[in-house]
């Protein structure tokens, strides 16, 4: 039954209900291009819908979906004539919020999405998993399929380079 | 400064529409029935959608235990929900027989005649029963048929029920105690769905504390530590307490009865999905995928309209944790 249910079309949207938000996370992270998000998304959620026979075990189908999420991102960067190296930035800026640039609160958060941006993949990976999409720790870790003591290790040092590129806007404060 | 707040709140603004995206990657995907179909609001349809859901789960173990002829003892009757070992055969009524894969859709186009006796029980987990003088026992994850008068106790189970006579569905939820007889259940704890697959048939689910007389509606009560709650979903049911009170819900219709006897007062069901939720693990392990998508598409619907987001939402991620 979960077989059929993993591979019924409209009990499947309900999987991509699930990890949308997840899935947008990870491919934001790689690319940064939200022109063409919503498209990486649906080719992911496509990709994975086409390889289910793959998927041996139906409780693994997250980790499965992160990375056809990855690949897809990778593909498409390079296909722009980008190299996803790791330490290479993604813009994560939001057009639509420089008309509130007089808010000094949005005009940080702007800062802070763009330093998340520039942060290392692996450690971007997370913050966007963690922050943006809020999934707990386990099922972070089973996502990226690492361990929940190196989740939280790059969340750590994530904050930690985030506090530091803020500089003394960010004030010393923690999380 | 908090950084995780601030963190947060920078990266909202990326977040897409879940639902959105659903519509999206199902459009894409071919086929006839994609997201775009019209859909009608999570209220009543819900009811409809349930029973049928109901009935082709049940019907599903009336048609493979007419098939191997049970004569009314207690019998396996049809392959387990969930998966899980074969169980060896066994000439003893209380061990399930071998038995060939189930049919690809093996529903029958009408309903079992009246003519069977008893009730089937589709457990969906281990579920404990007393028949009528004999002890308690536990029952394995799958289709049985027991005597009328059958005393259920669900555990962390849930089960569905089929009384042959009446046509009365019912299904149980975890922590349910629950005695069946033709006509009258007598509900010791926890909560059940009722319902009447063929003719209207007079009900009358009893509790220490109220009596609920239906005449073929479809309903829940939910016998709570605190009191009884009353839901009907569609027909008509009377509420009699046991000081004499009383009260009559019509279709999506609610009402309380506390410990003393107390009814309270009649309110709206504005959404069915909040009372019937619970019954989706048993959705999902039925045969049936296209009820499946019928509850998915109300469900999606109601939280696209959003009025009941929250509560279409905690349905849905009851199917979540088990879709995948």
């Amino acid at each position: 039954m979960r077989q059929s249910i993993l591979g019924s079309r409209e009990a499947f949207g309900l999987l991509v209900v699930r990890y949308s938000r997840s899935v947008r996370a990870v491919c934001l992270a790689r690319t940064g291009r939200r022109e063409d998000l919503d498209d990486l998304v649906q080719e992911a959620f496509l990709r994975a819908f086409r390889g289910l026979s793959r998927l041996a075990d139906p409780d693994r189908f997250g980790a499965f979906l992160h990375r056809i999420a990855h690949n897809i991102s990778i593909d498409r960067v390079r296909r722009a004539g980008r190299e996803p190296v790791a330490t290479d930035g993604v813009d994560l800026a939001a057009p639509a919020q420089a008309e509130a640039v007089a808010d000094v609160r949005e005009e940080r958060l702007e800062h802070m999405r763009r330093q998340v941006g520039r942060l290392p993949l692996a450690l971007r990976e997370a913050v966007m998993l963690f922050y943006f999409e809020q999934k707990p720790m386990a099922e972070i870790a089973a996502m990226l399929e690492i361990t929940e003591g190196a989740v939280n290790q790059r969340l750590h040092r994530a904050r930690q380079q985030l506090k530091q590129a803020l500089g003394a806007a960010a004030g010393g404060g923690e999380a | 400064m908090n950084l995780d707040r601030d963190l947060r709140d920078a990266l909202r603004p990326l977040r897409g529409d879940a639902v959105e995206d659903a519509r999206a990657v199902l459009a894409r995907l071919d086929g006839s029935s994609g997201p775009g179909a019209p859909r009608g609001p999570f209220g009543l349809p819900i009811a409809v959608v349930v029973l049928a859901v109901l009935a082709l789960g049940v019907v599903v173990g009336v048609a493979v235990g007419r098939a191997f002829g049970g004569d009314g003892g207690r019998s396996e009757v049809v392959e387990p929900p969930p998966p899980g070992p074969a169980t060896p055969p066994d000439d003893s009524p209380k061990e399930p027989p071998p038995k060939d894969p189930p049919p690809k859709d093996p529903r029958p186009k009408e309903l079992p005649p009246m003519d069977e006796q008893g009730i089937l029980l589709m457990a969906f987990g281990k579920v404990s029963i007393e028949e009528p003088k004999k002890p308690t026992e536990t029952v394995a994850p799958g289709g049985w048929r027991v005597p009328m008068g059958t005393l259920f106790e669900t555990g962390e189970s849930l089960a569905g029920l089929y009384v042959y006579d009446s046509r009365a569905a019912i299904r149980l939820g975890k922590q349910t105690v629950a005695a069946v007889e033709r006509d009258r259940i007598a509900l010791r704890g926890g909560r059940l769905w009722l319902s009447t697959l063929g003719e209207p048939v007079a009900q009358r689910i009893e509790t220490e504390a109220v009596v609920v007389l239906s005449h073929g509606a479809e309903l829940v009560v939910d016998h709570a530590a605190d009191g009884v709650a009353v839901i009907v979903l569609d027909g008509g049911a009377t509420v009699r307490a046991a000081g004499g009170d009383a009260r009559h819900l019509a279709s999506m219709q609610r009402c309380t009865i506390d410990r003393t006897g107390m009814i309270g007062e009649v309110k709206p069901v504005p959404f069915a999905g909040e009372y019937v939720g619970w019954m989706a693990p048993m959705i999902l392990q039925q045969q049936d995928d296209r009820e499946l998508y019928s509850w998915l598409d109300e469900l999606v619907a109601a939280y696209v309209e959003g009025s009941y987001r929250d509560a279409a939402a905690t349905v849905l991620r009851r199917f979540e944790a088990r879709a995948v």
